[in-house]
């Protein structure tokens, strides 16, 4: 307790502060895997530039609302919108399209392609929304110098340490200029220095770029780089965080 | 622990002999360092004078006199206001964290609420201190992250508690039955 | 420990089944394929024996022989049939063959079966004035294959001798050798050596689906304390499951399939089925040899791995292949030409040895290409990376660079297959511009001509019955002599009508018909004097009296150069019927006829069962009816085709097999792309390029390869020049066509196992 006695109170946030107006919305979302139910009418709200944590237990539906509110699944009931637009009755290349262009992904660990150097894993989204190479690779190197990457750009994904990795996942993310990045347990495969650094770096970033971040986790100091945080427990929001 | 939130908790159920007041937050709250009959007497007896319990009948059979204490209406307000209040966010909460969660087991309340209360008063603070480190020089930062890991620790431990919660019941409410 | 080891193979979940049982489809096909190849010689063998009574025959010319035997060459539509003419001729002893009934008496005839079903579907005049009174069927001894059309036609045996001459003492029971050509049979060698590399690369394919599980497997059991000795054994009975079910299921193929193989025709007649049977000494010395090469295979794949407790070490990290590889390809192509030359030279080395040579040399530039093939995806794949200009491209490039081994092994099977075809295609170009040498060059197309031949003089009512068909439009009686000065015959002629004789032949306007009558057909010969114009007699009979022709003052000059390519096929002059008078004329025998019909199968059947049934020791050929030496081709040439069909259709399978395996074992990745927004189509597109960048480029280059070897062997064995037309663009679009449909195919199940949401079942 003296500890914390000598610790300043900040006034909070001290992060990039959301300004209000919601960019992706869900409401009343139900998904069913066979006989489970992941989702049982979950409500969600993000405002632009806003950091959320979706915590929960495994197999609480956490991982199904991100993939629902990112579009990679589709829910049985209730919508899903972005930027003012409903995008859970997109067809699937829509939706892809939007993955593409609008969304980022971080998963926990895999993401980047091993044959792939880190350039250009970086510039892959890019590539494969039709930027020419060259400019790809130039927008992509950009990212390097601001996640601590210099002089990773030609390592291959098997030549780094995992906290390298998540570093080029986070920079292949940013690369497009998305609305929302989705991390999906970003930190969950490092230890803790390389978490802490990765999650600076995703938060910092998202932050100065004003995109918002959805990160769905389980541990408590990742959720803490979030503005609030969204439990989810049985498909349902729940606690004070909620939206 | 909280003793008097512990023995009001157990009065809530019914009415108790401090004898066996004494004897239950042993078994429940504290099985490693049992309180002395002096402090749970003690703490009746401030408990009597704030109108929180109030003693119910003084029986005299073999033995020691034995008095018989009930909760007031006062002491259940007070209980129920307790229980909702989150903690504050500190580190070696464990005690008065689980003191909370087997009396609210104990008053046949749903834990999630109140563990969500605690979870997002946690991580308000885990917040704030994760502004700190990032600001602050590096001794604090390194303080700030001592009390992440105390404060994340307790989130595992009553994330793990609110997953066991239905064994935690059947164990608690058990021996109650029977005594 | 088998035990254990068969429990294993046969529960390592469904991944390992099914590259289990793929592995022992692959050995099947192989295994049927090596049984079927054993039993090609003595099915050959067994023809031979069936057909040695009518294929050999002893000319004799001593009259107490008690039979004369005439096989003529005959065709219904354009299937052959064969006309065995027959003559008691009284004396000896007569020893039928087993199968024919009685000798047929004069008009009579004993059938196969096919030619009296063929009898009882054709209309009468085609087919049965050339057969006569059918007394009964011909055994199965006596055929060369079911669906085999003979006859044996009975006739009085003066008019027989009296029309070929032919003698005989009795039916012949030793064969001759089927003989086949050695270019044929040297495309025979080399196809069968061909057949195998792509089962070969099957099997390989196949066996990599399940390695990763079954090392992870084997690697746990070492956890648990098995020794590598106890380990190795393991893989050695997993191995052997395979090879085991693969021979038997081989076994079980060869003899299902064994009816359609013996439909298959080899100079023109199929094969009894019973009789395609593998000599049981190589036939078992096989089953053996495929679960050895099972068991070595896992063995040796053993090596290069150290299977720990803790799982599975690569020895070390493969090199990336160096351009070295390609040495192998170029060594077996100089041993191919080598024993190419040994085998056309003669001189003291055997033909098998020299042939078996080139087969092992051929076998080997499909190895060294399948060597060869890893480097050459890399800088295929180092080249694509560097023009990568999309996101698909990239990634396939890098694959191709990375994993340059397993990349080209999935296209391996196609890239042999289009070596192969190339090789071939080379051949058939030249044996088909080969062909046009032939004896109907004059023919022009529903052209018809019978040489007569005989002593039996032929008037002109022949020509009038033919006149008459239907379909027929002309039919030029033609009188062949030898003009004679007195024992020296000094040129040729024909007596006909020049101007009927002009429209009738394809080559007609080479001749240009004299006012005078008589005309230089194809010649600068100087024929000045009196002559004696004969009938050209063949073999027996003395000389008929001639006619004398007046030449004196020589011929006019022709204006036309002689045309080289009808040299030999034209007579010297042309000699108008009407400068002759009737009794003269009459004098003179047809020795050949000239028929225009409109082309029809059935007004050339009818053509030839009129000539047959007046001179049944004819010899008829048609304009559109195929030629002995080119048939053979192209037999051969359908018989390597289907082989290509066969092995496209399993490099197309091992092309999936490993197009899907190299995709799964990525899945994660490309489920994390495609979460992250990567487009279905770029996931194909990915796929896609993977198989087919290497592809169109290695192809392309093996096909080249296959063209210089085939037109190399060709140029040592025949000295000849050839160069490969656009056949050789089609063999390879075609292949790489097949290919990539293939891997069309496999997509949509690749695109379903990659779904972003398949996220949540991992």
């Amino acid at each position: 307790m003296t500890t914390l006695a000598v610790l300043p109170t900040p006034s909070i946030p001290a992060i990039g502060a959301p300004d209000g107006r919601p960019i992706l919305a869900a409401s009343d979302l139900h998904k069913r895997f066979g006989t489970t139910e992941a989702l049982r009418g979950i409500d969600f709200a993000i405002a632009r530039g806003e950091i959320v944590a979706v915590m929960g237990a495994s197999g609480s539906g956490k991982s199904t609302l991100l993939h629902c509110l990112a579009g990679i699944l589709r829910p049985d009931h209730g919508t899903v919108t972005f930027d003012g637009g409903r995008i859970d009755n997109l067809d699937e290349g829509r939706r892809s399209r939007l993955r593409r262009s609008a969304f980022g992904f971080v998963f926990q660990f895999g993401q980047l392609v091993p044959e792939l150097s880190a350039l250009e894993n970086v510039s892959l989204p890019l590539l494969l929304d039709g930027v020419r190479r060259g400019d790809a690779e130039d927008r992509a190197a950009a990212w390097f110098p601001r996640l601590g990457l210099d002089g990773l750009e030609g390592r291959r994904p098997g030549d780094m340490s995992g906290g390298q990795a998540q570093r080029v996942a986070v920079a292949r993310a940013l690369v497009t200029d998305p609305a929302v990045i989705f991390a999906d347990e970003p930190t969950g495969s490092l230890d803790s220095l390389a978490g802490e650094q990765v999650m600076e770096l995703l938060t910092g970033a998202a932050s100065d770029a004003g995109v918002s971040v959805v990160i769905v986790t389980h541990e408590p100091r990742v959720a803490a780089y979030a503005h609030r945080e969204v439990v989810v427990r049985d498909g349902r929001a729940s606690g004070p965080g909620a939206a | 622990m909280s003793v008097p939130h512990a023995l009001l908790g157990l009065l809530r159920q019914q009415p108790r002999h401090g004898y066996d007041l004494k004897r239950l937050v042993d078994r429940y709250f504290a099985p490693d360092h049992p309180v002395a009959f002096a402090q749970v007497y003690a703490t009746l007896s401030r408990l009597e004078g704030k109108g929180r319990v109030r003693m119910e009948a003084v029986e005299q059979a073999e033995g020691p006199e034995r008095r018989r204490y009930a909760i007031t209406p006062d002491g259940i307000d007070e209980l129920d206001r307790w229980l909702v209040q989150p903690l504050d966010p500190e580190p070696h909460l464990q005690a008065a964290l689980f003191t909370k969660v087997v009396l609210v087991i104990l008053a046949g309340r749903d834990v999630t609420p109140i563990v969500d209360a605690e979870r997002h008063a946690h991580l308000e603070r885990m917040r704030e201190l994760t502004a700190v480190r990032r600001t602050a020089a590096m001794p604090i930062a390194l303080l700030a992250d001592y009390a992440l890991f105390h404060l994340e620790a307790d989130l595992r431990w009553l994330d793990l508690t609110v997953a066991r919660v239905d064994e935690l019941r059947r164990t608690v409410l058990a021996p109650l039955e029977t005594a | 420990m088998t035990r254990l080891g068969l429990r294993l193979a046969l529960a390592g979940g469904r991944g390992a089944v099914v590259g289990l049982v793929l592995t022992a489809v692959a050995v099947a096909v192989g295994t049927a394929v090596l049984l079927f190849a054993l039993s090609f010689l003595p099915a050959l063998a067994d023809r031979d024996a069936r057909t040695a009574w009518r294929e050999t025959f002893l000319l004799d010319d001593d009259a107490t022989s008690s039979l004369l035997i005439l096989p003529v060459e005959d065709h219904v539509g354009d299937r052959v049939l064969t006309r065995v003419v027959v003559a008691p001729t009284g004396g000896g002893d007569l020893a039928l063959p087993v199968g024919l009934p009685a000798l047929p008496g004069p008009g009579e005839a004993y059938v196969s079966p096919a030619l009296a079903q063929l009898l009882a579907e054709r209309p009468a005049d085609e087919l049965e004035p050339r057969v006569g009174r059918v007394m009964g069927e011909l055994g199965e001894s006596m055929l060369a294959s079911p669906d085999e059309l003979v006859v044996v036609i009975g006739m009085d045996a003066e008019a027989l001798r009296a029309d070929t001459g032919v003698a005989v003492r009795a039916f012949a029971t030793q064969s001759t050798p089927l003989d086949l050509s050695p270019i044929a049979l040297l495309l025979i060698v080399l196809a069968a050596a061909g057949a195998l590399a792509p089962v070969a690369v099957f099997v390989s394919t196949a066996t990599r689906m399940s390695a990763a599980r079954r090392e992870l497997r084997l690697a746990a059991l070492r956890l648990v304390g098995a020794t590598p000795a106890q380990v190795a054994r393991l893989a050695v009975v997993e191995a052997l499951v395979s090879t085991v079910l693969g021979a038997a299921g081989g076994i079980v193929l060869f003899i299902a399939l064994r009816p359609l193989v013996a439909r298959i025709p080899l100079d023109d007649a199929t094969w009894w089925p019973a009789a395609i049977v593998p000599p049981p000494g190589p036939a078992l010395a096989l089953l053996v040899t495929v679960q050895v090469v099972g068991a070595a295979g896992a063995l040796l794949a053993m090596r290069r791995l150290t299977i720990t407790p803790l799982g599975v070490q690569r020895r070390s990290v493969p090199r990336p292949p160096g351009a070295w590889r390609v040495l192998p390809v170029v060594a077996s192509i100089v041993a191919l030409f080598a024993a190419i030359g040994l085998y056309e030279g003669g001189g003291d080395v055997p033909s098998a040895i020299s042939l078996g040579g080139a087969g092992i040399a051929f076998l080997g530039v499909i190895l060294g290409i399948a060597f060869a093939g890893p480097w050459l995806t890399l800088v295929v794949g180092r080249a694509l990376h560097r023009v990568a200009r999309g996101g698909s491209s990239l990634l396939a490039a890098r694959r191709l660079v990375d994993e340059p081994r397993s990349s080209f092994g999935a296209i391996a099977g196609v890239i042999m297959a289009v070596f192969i075809a190339s090789a071939f295609f080379t051949f058939s170009a030249y044996t088909q511009t080969r062909a046009g040498s032939a004896m109907d060059l004059l023919l022009p197309s529903g052209g018809v001509v019978a040489w007569l031949g005989g002593a039996r003089p032929v008037t002109d009512a022949l020509t009038d019955q033919l006149r008459v068909l239907p379909g027929v439009t002309a039919a030029v009686p033609i009188r062949e002599v030898s003009l004679v000065r007195g024992e020296e015959v000094a040129g040729s002629g024909w007596v006909v009508t020049c101007a009927d004789l002009r429209a009738v032949l394809a080559r007609g306007a080479a001749i240009e018909c004299a006012p005078k009558g008589i005309s230089r057909a194809n010649t600068t010969a100087t024929l000045d004097g009196t002559f004696v114009m004969r009938t050209d007699r063949d073999l027996v009979g003395g000389p008929l009296p001639g006619i004398g022709l007046d030449l004196a003052g020589g011929l006019p000059p022709s204006a036309a150069q002689p045309d080289p390519e009808t040299v030999g096929f034209l007579p010297d002059l042309v000699i108008d019927r009407s400068i002759l008078a009737p009794d003269a004329l009459a004098s003179l025998s047809v020795t050949r006829v000239y028929v225009a019909t409109d082309g029809s199968a059935a007004v050339i059947d009818r053509v030839r069962s009129v000539v047959m049934a007046a001179r049944p020791g004819s010899f008829v050929v048609a304009q559109a009816q195929p030629l002995a030496a080119n048939h053979q081709f192209e037999e051969i040439g359908r018989i390597v085709a289907m082989g290509l069909v066969a092995t496209l259709a399993l490099a197309g399978c091992s092309l999936a097999v490993a197009v899907t395996t190299s995709t799964l074992e990525r899945r994660r990745q490309f489920v994390f792309l495609r979460s992250a927004g990567m487009a279905a189509a770029s996931l194909r597109a990915t796929i896609l390029l993977q198989a087919a960048v290497p592809l169109a480029a290695v192809a392309t280059l093996s096909a080249v390869l296959g063209a210089v070897v085939g037109s190399g062997i060709l140029l040592v064995a025949a000295q000849v020049v050839t160069v490969p037309d656009g056949s050789l663009i089609g063999v390879v679009l075609l292949s790489v066509a097949v290919a990539m449909g293939v891997v069309l195919l496999t997509l949509p199940p690749l695109e379903r196992m990659t779904r972003p949401t398949s996220l949540r079942h991992e």
